[in-house]
């Protein structure tokens, strides 16, 4: 799809497991996060169905308590919980925005304690408070009307729609039409589902290549800070102080009757003792 | 996977964490996720793979899987800690891995299992060579980099044994009661939010991180259970 959508439903069995893959289309589930019970199922059903990478959508009414933002964070964790270029993903919905805020401070608050600097909140807007490029959708209907909106208004990749399906809903037939909505542009604009295709590649690729070169530096700070430790007085100088204690302090006599006791032992060859050229230790 | 499909001969569950902000990672697809079927595994009952930053080194992964445990409500009766050993400083590093995974070895488990069914009193079972005791009876404290942060975070957690030994490199066999009664009280999301970013060291200075090397181990003995290396 050129536009992003979500489908927000209140079951998992609603989405779209069977589906084929298809750009820009994600799925999502809506909790009361209060709902300890019914998040630690969807939890479960996360790690169950690693092929369906899935965003929770969260009813907000009022404040969160800490246990429940902790609860959020663990989902970000699941390999198989949505991410969108590498960031985790989650929905809030609710119609005071300062409790909306608050809890995305929250809870964007607690992920930087977990070393996750980057999450995706996305607030879905309510039926005063659509935007021009977010919008959301009660029924199948709404949703191709939106869509072909965000066209119209020229939103080639900028637009995100949130639809809130229902079990009547046939979720197949519904991304089929909105499917039909971007071709449709290409009789207008010849060509220009392909261009946006390409950027999107393209884009992808620098975001690729941007992280591939700041992990490198990460990498390359790493292996600076092992050889200044290798360089320094660590591991090697264990090692050498062992030998020194445990072998260089023998009077040299001594030393010498080891390798004698070697050659007995059949531990090293006895021409050398006697010569540098030839094999010293027997494999 | 293939590793523990190999060694393990007893039934269990993976909880399996990857660093994700690492350049070792960043084309992993995790295919262990997408292709794991659980009727093609004898032994294998679920997996649960994570995805984490690079915060509080290997004890940071163990804290995310602790949460991912507690979640997932799939209760064991023992944990085993591995990690993935990658110390490109110290010598005889690879030796000293190939030691740590000994304990998934088939002998080292049905050791371990029977050492666990004939002695209640024992939390820990590890390989010998790993079970390390810093506590130095001189000074009464801990000679280590690690000793102000150890004492803190004792203080913290109440955490006090008698004996001070801990499993190096933290691998090893725990009976999960231990760790399920600690992480109850102590959420290990909010513990690995006090552990330090990016690849901290204590070649120099002390750090939380390599404090709950040490703590993990105490946080069973004191419980009143004891180590026993094999």
């Amino acid at each position: 799809m050129i536009n992003r959508i979500f489908f927000v439903a209140d079951e998992t069995s609603l989405l779209g497991n069977q589906l084929p893959d298809e750009e820009n289309v994600f799925f999502s589930v809506r909790v009361d996060p209060l709902d300890e019970i019914k998040l630690k199922e969807i939890y479960k059903f996360t790690i169950d169905n690693p092929r369906l990478p899935i965003a929770l959508t969260l009813s907000l009414t009022g404040k969160l308590p800490h246990e429940t933002i902790r609860l959020l964070t663990s989902f970000f964790f699941l390999d198989s919980s949505l991410r969108i270029d590498n960031k985790p993903v989650i929905n809030i919905m609710g119609d005071n925005p300062e409790i909306l805020s608050g809890i995305e401070i929250h809870l964007k608050d607690y992920c930087k304690l977990q070393g996750l600097d980057e999450v995706i909140v996305n607030t879905i807007p309510g039926i005063l408070n659509q935007s021009l490029n977010y919008s959301t959708a009660r029924s199948p209907e709404e949703a191709i009307r939106l869509y072909r909106e965000f066209l119209n208004l020229r939103h080639f990749g900028t637009g995100t729609l949130f639809t809130l399906l229902t079990a009547n809903d046939n979720l197949h037939d519904l991304l089929k039409s909105l499917a039909s909505e971007d071709l449709g542009l290409d009789k207008e604009f010849t060509g220009l589902s392909d261009l946006i295709v390409k950027c999107r590649l393209l884009e992808k690729e620098t975001t690729y290549l941007k992280r591939k070169l700041l992990l490198n530096e990460k990498e390359l700070a790493n292996q600076k800070q092992y050889q200044d430790i290798l360089r320094s007085q660590h591991s090697t100088r264990q090692l050498q102080d062992y030998y020194n204690n445990e072998y260089e302090i023998l009077p040299k006599w001594y030393k010498q009757m080891g390798h004698v006791l070697k050659v007995i032992m059949g531990k090293r060859t006895l021409k050398s003792l006697f010569r540098d050229d030839v094999k010293k230790y027997r494999d | 996977m293939k590793l523990f499909s190999e060694k393990m001969n007893v039934p269990f569950n993976l909880f399996y964490n990857i660093v994700g902000d690492s350049i070792y990672t960043l084309d992993e697809k995790s295919p262990e996720a997408v292709t794991f079927d659980s009727s093609q595994s004898r032994v294998l009952q679920n997996l649960i793979v994570c995805k984490s930053s690079n915060q509080g080194k290997d004890l940071g992964g163990k804290m995310i899987l602790m949460d991912a445990y507690s979640n997932a409500g799939l209760a064991s009766e023992y944990i085993i800690f591995l990690q993935d050993k990658k110390s490109p400083y110290k010598i005889q590093n690879e030796e000293w891995k190939r030691k740590l995974f000994r304990i998934i070895d088939p002998v080292f488990i049905q050791e371990a299992v029977t050492t666990f069914q004939n002695n209640k009193n024992i939390g820990i079972v590890a390989a010998a060579e790993s079970i390390l005791n810093e506590w130095d009876h001189s000074d009464q404290s801990y000679k280590s980099n690690n000793k102000r942060q150890l004492l803190n975070l004792q203080d913290q957690y109440k955490i006090y044994t008698k004996d001070h030994l801990y499993i190096a490199g933290t691998m090893f066999w725990a009976r999960a009661v231990t760790l399920e009664n600690f992480f109850a009280k102590n959420n290990p999301l909010d513990i690995r939010s006090s552990l330090e970013k990016g690849n901290v060291m204590d070649e120099n200075s002390g750090s939380n991180t390599h404090a709950w090397e040490r703590l993990l181990s105490w946080l069973i003995t004191s419980q009143g259970y004891g180590i026993k290396g094999l």
